[in-house]
């Protein structure tokens, strides 16, 4: 038992830095010691005490943009997540415990969804709607909420025929109530995992739409943008690249580690060969 | 079983149509054509007569219908097009830059598993060790680093600074696949590496595990025999995906390294506006997606005989 | 066990070294008399699909690696000289006879005389819709070393169509290869050639103006710059055409040769006619002098590149400081807006009039990576003297650019005088009848001016005109024209002779060759 008291420990550990990770996300305009758009330094200085981070070739303060950037990502990908959990979810359960026609139309559309190449309909969508982080949040949901919903089928499937939920009807549930009551708590453990884990992922994705300029326009900082501005300094002025770089990594980890824990703690059985 | 097969690629001719239909409309929504693109290109501006020739001649003066038609009824006789670009012939093209493509895919798989199976079986017997925080560590560098910079990265280092390989992967015969192919590998183990560790964890928590551990069987032996047996119809599977988003995913790295694959062929095409090109980039898209999932449920099955295929009946 | 678990590790890390020990040592050190130029823009995505001049914009790579040579050609100082011709004399108004240089050989041995320049400019028109358009060609005769084109209305610039890549000689006996090769008369001759990959290239042993300076050049298509950059580092190629402004900084130290010259390619500023808030001239004014057009050369294009007052380059005669920009001062500018009855009512730093805030939607695109870099910088400045700047950065501008309701100026990057001659970027953007007058920009008198220029064959006199008329866009603030693109190419230093021209014409020609005492 002392084990799970320390999985415990470390998970509350890392929902405390997750914890720490949105309060700065959600303070960094507060925080921020410059105007983030402000093109008012000698442009490329190195990191220094008055830069945390340097200066970009615009002359802003890096520090200030790495802070507003992670508010931009973080923010923004947190709500593709949510879209896609909630909306692959949704039509997962639906599908598996209907089935029939409705499973048939909505897994071939997955299938259509799954195949297109993503970066042609990322582009063509981003096109289509202007360029704009909401844009290419759209599009990177279009081509991801399949995921969710293969995986809820899949489990939705599995609980189905299982006998708790034979006896939830004889008990006389109706669908929808026994859907909501006894089928989702049982699906949604798996689907929190991959959602969590995701979050680090997607971020990536959507910095690498931000790459081919689909994603936040400018001023707006971004730390995908961010990065691929500074794509050709990185020999002659690394920091540039490598403040982004460093605060994407910080998030990404927390999300990672976030997730392995969620997943640790959902799932209690444990290895009993560690020791 | 036959009848499996053949049933799971009947599935691809309606997920072809329905895409390169969304495809053609998107991308004609989308605005802008390869005549319009070429012009901004040079920084030049040509009279309004020549630019309406050059557009009948491709026939995007055409409605939209039309031109899908047109487009599928050439497919049907074996005929992809010509591209808008470069006036050549698509289908050879396409055809011509293909095992750059999978060549440099197979590599890169190859690294992937060759770096990321051991590390992951590791990370998952030391779980919540250094050994397992380090592993999960770089993997999260690997997962926070886009493709580029690592691209650029292992070329100032690799090319550049201790001039082992070459910059330009493209003469540079078997010594001019490994930067790239080790840039895709690096993401793909960072992601593999954690779906790994997951598989075999799960698999130590077996009560099969418990049982053997009673039993008095070495952990290495139980660890080979089963959990490694265990874990691999998932492991196949996930690899499976990856192959797909590796395939997809080749582009920033063939324009790096100068690898002449048709994902670089994509991106300039989608950049272009070049329809034809872009149809035939997504139909192999469509294909290989299919394929690849086909291969991965044959392959799970051949691993695990208790799973069942979809057609199958018990 | 543990010695177990680590033998995987081992058995990684040794995998990977192998793997890397198969890497062959890089051909860094090419023979000291092969070339190889990288050159971002040779490929079919910018009309170069191969080296045919009569094929899009295939004369250019056919003119820049050295394989074909033009009747005329620019000096430095972009004035005309004969090159395979040596002399022209205009008969009348339509009328022009050539006479050709004695001695000159294609590559292939045939002699370049009346007969051959005949056939080639008869294709070239024929087609060519491009050239077929700019020379108006009625038609050709030729005697033996001359060439008489009779054009089918005035031509003013006939001869300065002539340098254009398009019109290269190449001897059509000998043909074009399927792969888009052509026989010509310059230093070197074409032997394969792969479309967006390489180019390989022979010294033309029988060169009628001196020995090209290498037996061989090679010229690589790299698309993307920090590639091209590594390249050049590496030794991979000597020479690089198109590097990334930030990695010039790696270049200068004596290992390398830099050669650059600004072109007639401008980032300008075009203002929507059509949007009310665009429409009133003290906003356009406003932000003419609102944009710090010496802070962006500096400090975003790293000083390559210098302001632009009118549309044209120093290089020409009529540009550079010949017309007067309105300078940068952020505090007239505020002064202009607040008269006009733009004032920040509520405090924001963004001035309102009438209840609508001073917001422009300006449209641009980042295919030029110069264009977001001006939107950004001027974004910053414009914003100090209360005026918001919402930017719209897309590749699908083009569709944009023509719904005037759209945006309110729209920046984008052009070759305003790619002849030397002022008149096609007055023809394709200023007038009612212009294909790229984007903003519906319209003054009678600059309508007149035009009329007149394109009767006028003196150029002393149409000089004159081209200043009066760009003084006339500046004067309606109906353009910003904010920098000239330089053009660097970039050598290592045991290479001399590649040198940058401000038509971006010429590069790889006899002077390229391996530095004294170095090498061989």
């Amino acid at each position: 038992m002392r084990g799970t008291k320390r999985i415990d420990l470390r998970f509350a550990l890392l929902l405390g830095l997750a914890a720490m990770l949105l309060a700065v996300v959600a303070l960094a305009p507060q925080l921020c010691p410059h105007d983030p758009n402000a093109q008012v330094f000698e442009v490329l200085q190195p990191p220094s005490w008055a830069h945390w981070c340097g200066t970009d070739r615009y002359g802003r303060d890096l520090f200030s943009r790495v802070l507003v950037g992670m508010q931009t990502s973080v923010c923004s990908t947190l709500a593709l997540v949510v879209l896609i959990t909630i909306f692959g979810t949704a039509v997962g359960v639906a599908c598996g415990y209907w089935g029939g026609v409705v499973d048939g139309v909505c897994m071939a559309i997955c299938d259509v969804c799954l195949a297109f190449p993503p970066l042609v309909l990322a582009l063509a969508l981003a096109a289509l709607f202007q360029g704009g982080l909401a844009q290419a949040v759209a599009a990177l949901a279009v081509v991801s909420w399949p995921k969710y919903a293969r995986l809820t089928r899949s489990q939705t499937l599995a609980v189905k025929e299982a006998d708790f939920i034979q006896a939830a009807k004889l008990a006389g549930n109706t669908g929808p109530q026994l859907l909501v009551r006894h089928i989702l708590p049982h699906v949604l453990g798996p689907i929190v995992v991959t959602a969590t884990l995701d979050v680090g992922t997607m971020m990536m994705e959507l910095a690498g739409l931000s790459f081919l300029g689909l994603g936040a326009q400018p001023p707006t900082a971004e730390l995908g943008s961010m990065m691929s501005a500074g794509r050709s300094m990185l020999q002659t002025h690394p920091w540039v690249i490598f403040a982004p770089g460093g605060a994407m990594f910080v998030a990404v980890s927390i999300f990672h580690l976030l997730g392995d824990g969620v997943r640790d703690h959902l799932d209690p059985r444990r290895n009993i060969y560690k020791r | 079983m036959r009848g499996y097969v053949c049933g799971r690629l009947a599935r691809l001719i309606p997920i072809l149509l329905v895409i390169t239909f969304v495809c053609f409309g998107l991308m004609r929504l989308a605005g802008s054509d390869a005549v319009e693109q070429r012009m901004e290109n040079t920084g030049t501006v040509l009279a309004p007569e020549v630019v309406e020739r050059a557009k009948e001649e491709l026939g995007l003066d055409k409605p939209f219908l039309t031109q899908y038609g047109v487009w599928l009824w050439g497919l049907l006789h074996g005929d992809m097009g010509t591209s808008y670009v470069s006036g050549r012939e698509v289908l050879p093209t396409f055809l011509e830059k293909l095992p750059a493509t999978l060549g440099l895919t197979a590599v890169s798989l190859f690294l992937t598993v060759l770096i990321s199976i051991p590390l992951g079986v590791v990370a998952a017997v030391r779980q919540n060790r250094w050994t397992d925080y380090l592993l999960r560590g770089m993997s999260f560098v690997g997962n926070s680093l886009p493709n580029f910079l690592v691209a650029l990265l292992l070329l100032y280092f690799f090319a550049v600074r201790w001039k082992v390989f070459p910059v330009m992967s493209r003469d540079a015969g078997l010594g001019g696949v490994v930067l790239p192919s080790l840039t895709l590998a690096i993401a793909m183990s960072a992601k593999y590496l954690r779906q790994v560790r997951a598989a075999v964890l799960e698999e130590l928590s077996q009560d099969y595990v418990v049982g053997a551990a009673a039993r008095g069987v070495p952990f290495g032996v139980t660890l080979v025999r089963s959990v490694l047996r265990g874990a691999l119809v998932p492991l196949v599977t996930l690899l499976a995906l990856s192959v797909g988003s590796l395939l997809g995913g080749t582009a920033i790295v063939e324009s790096i390294f100068l690898w002449d694959g048709v994902g670089k062929l994509a991106v300039d095409a989608i950049q272009m506006r070049d329809y034809p090109v872009i149809l035939a980039y997504v139909m192999w898209m469509s294909i290989l997606y299919v394929v690849v999932n086909l291969v991965a449920d044959l392959c799970c099955r051949a691993f695990n005989p208790r799973i069942r295929l979809g057609g199958e009946r018990p | 066990m543990k010695q177990k678990r680590y033998s995987w590790l081992a058995g990684v890390v040794l995998s990977l070294c192998l793997l890397a020990g198969c890497g062959s040592s890089p051909q860094a050190t090419q023979t000291a008399t092969t070339f190889v130029l990288g050159d971002t823009t040779f490929n079919a995505e910018n009309e170069e699909p191969d080296v045919n001049p009569h094929n899009a914009y295939s004369g250019w790579a056919c003119i820049r690696y050295g394989i074909g040579e033009t009747l005329f050609r620019y000096t430095d100082q972009m004035e005309l000289e004969p090159w395979l011709a040596s002399d022209y004399e205009q008969v009348d108004e339509n009328t022009w006879v050539i006479t050709l240089r004695d001695g000159v050989r294609f590559s292939s041995g045939r002699a370049v005389d009346g007969q051959a320049v005949k056939k080639c400019l008869e294709h070239l028109v024929q087609v060519h819709d491009r050239a077929r358009a700019d020379l108006m060609v009625r038609s050709i005769t030729a005697q033996e070393q001359t060439v008489t084109v009779v054009t089918q209305a005035p031509n003013p610039t006939f001869l300065q169509r002539l340098c254009d890549p398009y019109a290269c000689i190449i001897d059509l006996e000998a043909g074009i290869t399927e792969e888009g090769m052509v026989v010509g008369t310059g230093p070197y001759v074409a032997t394969s050639l792969v479309s967006g990959e390489e180019l390989q290239l022979v010294r033309n042993e029988s060169y009628w103006d001196g020995e090209p300076g290498y037996e061989a050049v090679k010229v690589v298509t790299i698309s993307d710059g920090d590639t091209l950059t590594m390249a050049l580092q590496a030794g991979d190629i000597d020479g690089a055409y198109g590097l990334p402004y930030a990695s010039y900084p790696l270049f200068d130290n004596p290992d390398y040769t830099r050669s650059s010259c600004a072109t007639s390619r401008v980032f300008f500023v075009t203002m929507n006619f059509e949007s009310p808030v665009v429409q009133d001239p003290a906003v356009r004014k406003a932000m003419a002098m609102g944009i710090d057009k010496q802070r962006f050369v500096d400090t975003l294009l790293d000083g390559n590149g210098y302001p632009a007052s009118g549309p044209f380059p120093q290089s020409l005669s009529f540009g550079g400081d010949a017309v007067k920009a309105k300078a940068y001062d952020p505090q007239a500018a505020r002064d202009l807006l607040e008269q006009a009855g733009w004032v920040d009512t509520d405090g924001d730093g963004i001035r309102e009039k009438d209840g609508e805030r001073l917001t422009i939607r300006w449209l641009t695109y980042p295919s030029r990576q110069e264009l977001p870099l001006l939107a950004e910088a001027a974004q910053a400045t414009l914003k100090e003297i209360g005026m918001e700047v919402v930017i719209q950065s897309t590749a699908d501008h083009n569709r944009i650019r023509k719904d005037t309701t759209a945006w309110d100026v729209y920046a984008s990057a052009m070759v305003t005088a790619p002849t030397g001659d002022g008149e096609y970027f007055f023809s394709t953007h200023c007038l009612s009848t212009s294909v790229a007058n984007n903003g519906e920009y319209y003054n009678e008198t600059l309508e007149q001016l035009a009329a007149q220029m394109a009767q006028t064959f003196d150029p002393e006199v149409r000089g004159q005109l081209a200043v009066e008329m760009s003084q006339l866009l500046l004067d309606d603030d109906a353009f910003i024209f904010c920098s000239h693109l330089q053009m660097s190419m970039v050598t290592r230093s045991d290479v001399t002779g590649l040198v940058a021209h401000p038509c971006d014409f010429y590069e790889i020609t006899v002077d390229l060759a391996p530095a004294q005492g170095d090498g061989v």
